[in-house]
């Protein structure tokens, strides 16, 4: 009996995958120094992010990685799905620890090959309407990203609020996050995430092989992967073994077969075979090999309805389509978009997209719906949307004043956007950007229907916009300038008015940089450093404390 | 023995530098004064001024005359008991800025509590801005650690607790961060600055700082819950951080209307009704131009008529 060929294969392949869910991880949740590091190959490194980076922005480096990514898809078949994608690697997590407890075998699958295929072409079609939605529901670093800002952020917060007075009681005071979710999400994220669970349980990778729109576009690559499992027809005794912790259902022990289109490069088979049947080898290993056995692949048995000449229809008529939707106009796609904020007196409002995403037309038409931005906004201003840019932008963040006001020194949301939704602002420039403007409703603040003196709005505005002018004897009153207005919504935030603001934020359909003032009398160059300026002289005068 | 021979440094050096001034007296006219002389004393008894006044020098300096010339930190903090010190760290900005209190202050006043026999000091705000990114910027994190304090967060419900406040004319429940309630000291770090909704921010104010609920101050009546919240708790020491003085733009102090004097000056005194008034003569109007001090005063726990006041100036 040969030497079981590549036991270990399977245990590198988990390390790594481990490895790379770790990175996600602390790039969602943790953020500091090491995040910032792993910006760059895991989020950006994404497909499909990369893909909507690379035709916005373009840019060398990132043509170069995605022509490798192509490549070696070629060459190795879908290692990306078996060791880069988190959601892949959460479903490996979910096999291991469930196989664990009890066995599931799993089974060949004739390939969903034309429901799979179908789904890719809607993808592509509906990205071609202008909407991302569908797209954006099922990708899956976007669906992992989620599910971690939905269920993994709100564990971690509900966890600390938990553990938060037991710690106070020995004497360490922590503060809990504020909560960032909604009831709604967190059900939502954890919905998700039994679904996923139960599925990665029960059908390892089906998920991949059946509704992965990038799992399709990978496993068009790979169909004539040079690299390939394959098995040893004169070793195979068809035993089933490895058929059975197939999580791919890519492995057939019946034809001796596995099928690269499907295969997400787990390796499990490898280390299963008692008779060291099966390697992963160029083109199966050649003749010599296979000790002169020809190649199965004619006996192989098509998968029903996928005959090359289906493919091809299906993908042409996905092709067809796309284009003829890319070709009508966009602008009347999205002059339909009804914008469905509402503001505090009723009125219908437009939604504020982040700083960087330079007009809603622009952020909804790239931003995948990770939550990167969501789960990392130090105010949770950032907030999935629901209808606020209108059916086919739900999920895409927004800013919810209600919630919290964006933060004057940040500019995290731009840094850490894997797709370019969000542009890296430099801070300077965020600090300009009108992303929408502050609208005093009279009517309703404090100052003109009590007459008592407030000023909650002016005294967090940042840049002077919202300020305070003499009202009646000591009562100064609110008034606000549009001109250096960045929409920063802290004026709305603050707002002490309940059940409906004084002030909210009207957002823009398109961003502005605005020219600020210059500021007045702040220290600035040593020769003014205050321990070098004398202190002032006291010669009393009319007020003054007098030394 | 020690303290007075210090004081009197203190006195004297204030004298010389200031020789060639003359100690008009909150607008009136005043004879020079001499020595210890200049204290107005208000009752027989006290040698202890209820307000020291120092100008001209870096913020940490100025505060261990001032606490000196007040009986030392001792007078106001006992072996084994806890010190919650409260500055204004609402903002996401640098020191510099003038719109929070100065860090090294805080770590200074911390170290004196130590050396009192202090167990245990903290240090919080609830800031508007992140608190993480607020205490970090601020410098308050890295000093008040050096210190030995403990920075705490304030930006959490749990930590509020609903307290009666009695003889409040508005503000009849507020929630306060329980380290307030339970400190055996409370002190008091406001930085002067001015403000779009209350003329100035000083101590009265800073209070708002120790509460949950914001809001309710704001849409319920501001000037009179600021000076209802001392009735719950008063503090024991007010240290008012005039060394970098927003003359306009405030409280945020980001805008273009900003406007910052470095005026050198630090304000301390039990009576934190008198730290305002003084603290808005040195800003630049009365006491009575800022409602709040007035109500503050009707109420009864702090004198607003700096006359009626002793007050030590020291000049370095």
């Amino acid at each position: 009996m040969t030497a079981p060929r590549g036991r270990r294969a399977w245990r590198y392949r988990f390390a790594a995958q481990l490895l790379v869910m770790g990175g996600f991880i602390t790039v969602f949740i943790a953020g500091g120094k090491i995040a910032d590091a792993l910006l760059l190959p895991l989020p950006r490194g994404q497909l499909v992010p990369a893909v909507i980076r690379a035709i916005f922005t373009g840019g060398i480096g990132l043509t170069l990685f995605l022509f490798l990514l192509v490549l070696f898809t070629f060459i190795f078949g879908r290692f990306y799905c078996g060791a880069l994608c988190p959601l892949g690697i959460y479903q490996d997590i979910v096999r291991w620890v469930t196989g664990r407890i009890k066995n599931v075998k799993f089974s060949y699958r004739s390939p969903r090959r034309v429901l799979h295929y179908l789904v890719l072409a809607a993808t592509v079609i509906s990205v071609g309407c202008g909407t991302l939605l569908v797209l954006n529901l099922i990708e899956p670093y976007a669906l992992f990203g989620r599910i971690v800002r939905d269920f993994l952020v709100p564990a971690v917060g509900l966890t600390s609020r938990v553990l938060h007075p037991l710690l106070k009681e020995i004497g360490v005071y922590t503060a809990p996050s504020t909560p960032s979710y909604t009831a709604a999400t967190f059900a939502a994220g954890v919905v998700a995430l039994l679904l996923l669970t139960w599925a990665g349980a029960r059908y390892g990778r089906g998920f991949c092989n059946t509704f992965c729109p990038t799992g399709a576009l990978l496993s068009l690559l790979s169909r004539r992967s040079l690299f390939r499992i394959s098995v040893d027809s004169n070793l195979c005794t068809s035993c089933g073994v490895c058929e059975g912790v197939c999580r791919a259902g890519c492995l057939s022990a019946k034809y001796k077969r596995s099928d690269p289109e499907s295969c997400v490069l787990c390796l499990t088979c490898l280390g299963s075979c008692r008779f060291g049947a099966l390697f992963y080898a160029w083109r199966g290993g050649g003749k010599s090999k296979r000790n002169g056995v020809p190649d199965h692949h004619e006996e192989f048995p098509a998968s029903p309805g996928l005959s090359r000449r289906n493919f091809l229809t299906a993908a042409g008529a996905a092709a067809l389509g796309a284009i003829g939707v890319l070709s009508v106009p966009r602008k009347t796609l999205l002059s339909k978009t009804r914008f469905r904020s509402v503001a505090p007196d009723g009125s219908r409002n437009t939604p504020a997209a982040p700083p960087g995403a330079e007009s809603i037309a622009r952020f909804t038409s790239l931003c995948v719906s990770c939550h990167l931005c969501v789960s990392r906004c130090p105010t949770s201003v950032l907030q999935p949307s629901l209808l606020e840019y209108g059916p086919g932008g739900i999920l895409q963040p927004t800013m919810d004043y209600a919630r919290g006001f964006c933060e004057y020194e940040c500019h995290l949301c731009g840094t850490v956007c894997p797709t370019g939704a969000i542009l890296p602002l430099p801070l300077e420039l965020k600090k300009r950007t009108q992303i929408g403007t502050a609208e005093l409703l009279e009517s309703r603040c404090v100052v003109f229907t009590r007459g008592t003196a407030c000023g909650a709005c002016a005294e967090v505005c940042p840049t002077g916009a919202a300020h305070m002018i003499p009202y009646q004897g000591y009562v100064t009153r609110p008034v606000t300038d549009d001109s250096i207005c960045i929409g920063c919504g802290n004026c709305e935030y603050a707002c002490p008015v309940p059940d409906g603001k004084a002030i909210y934020v009207r957002g823009g359909k398109t961003h502005s940089v605005k020219e600020m003032p210059e500021a007045i009398g702040v220290p600035a160059g040593p020769e003014n450093r205050p321990e070098n300026a004398p202190a002032p002289r006291n010669d009393g005068g009319e007020n003054g404390f007098a030394f | 023995m020690d303290r007075r021979t210090f004081l009197k440094h203190c006195l004297t050096s204030g004298l010389a530098i200031g020789a060639g001034l003359a100690f008009p007296v909150f607008g009136r006219a005043a004879a020079p004064v001499r020595g210890e002389e200049n204290v107005r004393i208000r009752s027989a008894a006290a040698r202890i001024p209820d307000l020291v006044a120092v100008r001209g020098a870096e913020p940490e300096r100025m505060f261990d005359h001032a606490i000196s010339a007040l009986g030392g930190m001792e007078r106001f903090v006992k072996r084994g008991q806890t010190v919650v010190i409260k500055p204004n760290v609402s903002w996401n900005v640098e020191p510099e800025k003038g719109a929070t209190t100065n860090p090294v202050l805080i770590s200074r006043i911390a170290e004196h509590c130590f050396q009192a026999g202090a167990r245990k000091v903290y240090v919080f705000d609830h800031t508007l801005d992140s608190w993480q990114l607020a205490y970090r910027t601020t410098g308050m994190t890295r000093h008040v650690r050096a210190a030995g304090a403990e920075l705490v967060p304030g930006n959490s419900e749990t930590y509020y607790q609903k307290t009666r406040v009695p003889g409040a004319t508005t503000l009849e429940t507020v929630g306060i961060h329980e380290l307030v309630l339970e400190s055996d000291v409370f002190i008091n770090v406001p930085i002067l600055k001015q403000h779009g909704s209350t003329l100035i921010t000083c101590a009265l104010k800073n209070l708002m700082g120790v509460v949950w609920d914001r809001n309710f101050y704001h849409y319920r009546g501001l000037h009179q819950c600021i000076a209802d919240f001392p009735l719950a708790r008063k503090p024991d020491l007010n240290v008012v951080d005039a060394y970098l003085v927003m003359k306009s733009g405030g409280p945020r102090g980001t805008s273009y209307r900003t406007v910052i004097e470095p005026m050198k000056t630090q304000i301390v005194s039990p009576d934190i009704v008198a730290a305002d008034s003084a603290a808005a003569l040195t800003w630049g109007s009365d006491a009575s131009a800022v409602p709040y001090i007035g109500m503050a005063e009707r109420h009864g726990y702090g004198v607003s008529d700096l006359d009626m006041l002793a007050i030590q100036r020291i000049v370095l």
